[in-house]
């Protein structure tokens, strides 16, 4: 399959302390804010249901503010409404985040905000304190893994072929705010020279994964890691090491060089918001081959045949493919889109 | 008169998953009694005319949270429960930790947990789970699917943690440090993993079936499992109680980087008999990790997926340990290996992985699977029991065929006079020495002595004979390239030579 042109639901997990999201049918724009939140300090546990005499279960209808609301210092949180009042209030400036089911209040202090915005051009379809969802139409892009958060930008191409490495000599600042497409590979270099260069994120079709270590830290994984701090976005189409892109999958990029695009890193997809008919979307992608050292993935190219039970130089026995550069082991030859 | 005709042998199927595909066997059943006939490898979903096969799979993934009081035996037990179960433990929150009420609730919802086990010890303990519990309201309310809970440990206790957790679906269980209660946090772990097929046997439970019945033949035996996902390690006593640690994700294959989180890089990078840097072998790690069933072609790809078993045998090893089960899971008179494990071409890996991650102190009889036939037996045998039937007059002709030892193995710290003897006579032909690692030729049982040590034990040899392990516990490889590279490749020769030595 490779590049698909189709309708696409696209969920946004939430942070904590949600204070702003659209509604469910409303129309967003991939790169603009979806929802707004704060990040929250230390709550102080306020007293409720027994400093007013009241039983948990009627705490509702006695309380003023409702879970979410921010609070100044000395806001009445809940009063009971007999002659001798009584009434719980906010200690400090915050948020009310959370009744417990005893009847308590919780009151975090604000120490900040967070923003996370829509990956796709769409309407919202769900949405809560947990998950955003948004579903558009778009051009995709299935990737192996993806890492940081998720990126916005038009797309550029950084290399001149398929099977080039995005070198740092061609990430400057004009790059700043773009999709870089590499090569084969990103060298480890381009990733925090494009870091710096605010470029919003890359695609390639292999990352190093010594790189990812150092740039993620070291209990980064081959199944990608979504964040939501200020790091590198990378998209591995492929593979990892060195992953030369087959012609069906770089083409495109050329046609779509100027348009815009989002990475939505929890998927590991690249959308790319261009009209359907820009591409012929019946173009195959190749089957994708890995080497046997496990030290990259190519395109399955040329003429090929299957050559029976065959002894591999590791004294493995397993049925065989016959390939332009050699035999290789069936299961190592997998559809573009196989799922792994 | 005429005479009463047998009836035609019943044949089955049993798929055994791998990671993308599947290996199926073909069983027949005639009057009772099972015979694996023959498999072969097939993709996952490839259409099968006739019965429903019996499907021996990992099951779906439970990410579990616990919730519990502080003390450190209690961390001990809800270690052994969650290993029991094969579940991944993604988030443990004490009673006292550190962390606020807002950094609990967000760790709880990145951990995104399918189960939440709630366990308070004592009656006091209550307020301080409670809050942690109104954690997890606040984290997870909107999670969906939401997760369950389950809520154990004192009386009074868990009624209060269940009236707190009342927005989700909450369930009360037996406290796990009881016997029953772990059996019963284990089985519901498992359902949730199944599902609803009655098809599926779990491979956790193939395992445990598999150590089970082989021990009912007199000795107390030990699985060790090493698939790409999960690694497992089950023992077996004669009386058929079992003590198990499913360890996931922790494997060779498509948990490749995830073994490499845990051991590090020069963790396995150590196992790997030539220099290789540490970038490149990542490399290989990741790649290997997203290429469900790949086929290791060349032979530096071999040695990673060695070097990998050997680091998620070891890891599975100390996750037993912590949870108090160290000795139970490591020194077994039968040990056999399955899984990936047991699947490399040569005999010796599947030695090499099981001697070299284990660890043993004592001896040891060593076999291993092949095709996972094994493990498709004791699904059948699990599918049996299940049924209410007696597993082992059904498969347990079949098993004594499949069951083959592959090698005698002996560790031993010798001293400066200490002679080996097998069957009464003397060995000279290697040098018997602290550091030694040598293979002695012989098939069939063996009384193996080692003259001034306690080590005086009999077993059975086969193909790579009676392995003496020398090397010292717990086993250290030097750290420098230019001294562990040739102790390695001296161990790896010591048992290729008794391969190819064997007529």
């Amino acid at each position: 399959m490779g590049w698909q042109y189709g309708r696409w639901v696209v969920d946004h997990p939430l942070p904590l302390g949600a204070s702003a999201r659209p509604e469910v049918g409303a129309t967003v724009r991939a790169g603009d804010p979806l929802a707004t939140g704060s990040l929250l300090g230390s709550p102080i546990r306020v007293d409720g249901a027994r400093r007013l005499g009241v039983e948990p279960r009627d705490i509702d209808r006695v309380a003023r503010v409702p879970v979410g609301a921010n609070v100044a210092r000395g806001t009445v949180l809940a009063r009971t409404g007999r002659r001798f009042a009584r009434a719980v209030t906010a200690p400090v400036d915050g948020r009310l985040v959370h009744r417990s089911h005893e009847g308590d209040f919780y009151v975090a202090p604000i120490t900040g905000s967070w923003t996370v915005r829509a990956s796709m051009d769409g309407t919202v379809t769900r949405s809560d304190d947990a998950t955003v969802s948004v579903e558009g139409s778009a051009w995709s892009l299935s990737a192996v893994a993806a890492y940081g958060p998720d990126a916005f930008g038009e797309l550029a191409l950084g290399v001149d072929a398929p099977s080039d490495a995005l070198s740092p000599a061609r990430v400057d600042v004009r790059m700043h705010g773009k999709i870089l497409v590499g090569g084969a590979r990103i060298a480890a270099e381009a990733i925090t020279r494009a870091h710096a260069c605010d470029v919003a994120g890359l695609v390639a079709g292999a990352a190093p994964a010594g790189g990812l270590r150092v740039v993620y830290g070291d209990d980064v994984t081959a199944s990608g890691s979504a964040t939501i701090e200020d790091r590198p976005t990378i998209l591995c189409l492929i593979g990892f090491g060195s992953g030369p892109l087959p012609n069906e999958i770089y083409r495109p990029f050329v046609s779509f060089s100027g348009r815009r695009a989002a990475i939505n890193v929890a998927s590991a997809r690249l959308f790319v918001f261009a009209p359907e008919a820009l591409l012929d979307g019946t173009v195959e992608a190749p089957a994708l081959v890995l080497a046997g050292d496990f030290g990259g993935v190519r395109a399955l190219e040329g003429p090929t045949s299957l050559t029976g039970v065959t002894h591999f130089a590791s004294d493995a026995y397993c049925e065989g493919l016959s390939t332009k550069d050699g035999v290789v082991p069936i299961p190592n030859v997998l559809p573009y889109d196989a799922p792994r | 008169m005429t005479a009463e005709q047998t009836p035609p042998p019943r044949r089955r199927t049993v798929d055994v998953a791998l990671e993308s595909r599947l290996r199926r066997w073909t069983i027949e059943d005639q009057d009772g009694q099972v015979t694996l006939i023959d498999s072969a490898a097939v993709p996952a979903g490839e259409p099968f005319a006739g019965d429903v096969p019996l499907h021996v799979g990992y099951g779906g993934v439970m990410r579990i949270a616990v919730l519990a009081g502080g003390a450190a035996d209690l961390e001990r037990v809800l270690r052994r429960a969650v290993l029991a179960s094969g579940a991944e433990l993604v988030l443990l929150l004490h009673a006292n930790d550190a962390r606020s009420f807002t950094e609990r609730a967000a760790a709880l919802r990145d951990a995104r947990p399918d189960l939440v086990l709630v366990l308070a010890a004592e009656r006091r303990e209550a307020d301080r789970i409670v809050d942690l519990v109104e954690a997890l309201r606040f984290g997870c309310a909107d999670q969906s699917p939401a997760p369950r809970v389950v809520v154990a440990g004192d009386a009074h206790a868990a009624l209060r943690l269940k009236a707190a957790a009342a927005t989700f679906a909450v369930e009360l269980l037996s406290d796990p440090r009881r016997p029953d209660g772990l059996s019963a946090f284990a089985h519901r772990g498992r359902d949730f993993r199944r599902g609803t097929d009655p098809n599926v046997v779990l491979r956790d439970e193939a395992l445990e079936e598999l150590a089970r019945l082989v021990a009912a033949r007199g000795s107390d035996a030990l699985v060790v499992d090493v698939s790409g996902g999960s690694t497992s390690l089950v023992r077996a006593s004669v009386r058929g109680a079992v003590t198990a640690a499913h360890v996931a994700p922790l494997g060779s294959g498509v948990a490749a980087d995830r073994t490499v989180v845990r051991a590090g890089l020069d963790g396995v990078r150590r196992w790997i008999p030539w220099s290789i840097d540490a970038p490149t072998m990542l490399e290989r790690v990741f790649n290997r990790a997203r290429w469900p069933d790949a086929v290791a072609a060349e032979a530096s790809a071999l040695a990673l997926e060695i070097a990998l078993a050997h680091e998620a045998t070891s890891h599975a090893h100390a996750d037993a340990a912590a949870a108090g089960m160290a000795d139970a899971l490591r020194d077994a008179p039968i040990t056999i290996v399955t899984g990936a494990a047991a699947s490399f071409t040569r005999v010796a890996h599947t030695a090499l992985v099981a001697i070299d991650g284990l660890a043993s102190r004592r001896p040891t009889t060593l076999y291993r699977d092949a095709d996972e036939g094994l493990v498709a037996l004791a699904a059948v045998a699990a599918h049996i029991r299940s049924a209410g039937g007696d597993p082992a007059s059904a498969v347990g002709d079949e098993l004594a065929r499949r069951l083959v030892p592959i090698a005698l193995v002996v560790p031993v710290t010798p001293g400066r006079r200490s002679r080996l003897r097998v069957n009464g006579i003397e060995h000279r032909a290697d040098e018997l020495v602290p550091g030694a690692f040598f293979s002695v030729r012989h098939r069939g049982d063996a009384d193996v002595e080692v003259t001034g040590t306690p080590v005086k034990t009999r077993g059975t040899a086969g193909e790579l004979g009676i392995i003496i392990d020398a090397r010292g516990r717990p086993l250290a490889l030097p750290a420098r390239d230019a001294e562990r590279i040739p102790a390695l490749v001296k161990w790896f020769a010591a048992l290729d030579l008794a391969v190819t030595g064997l007529s």
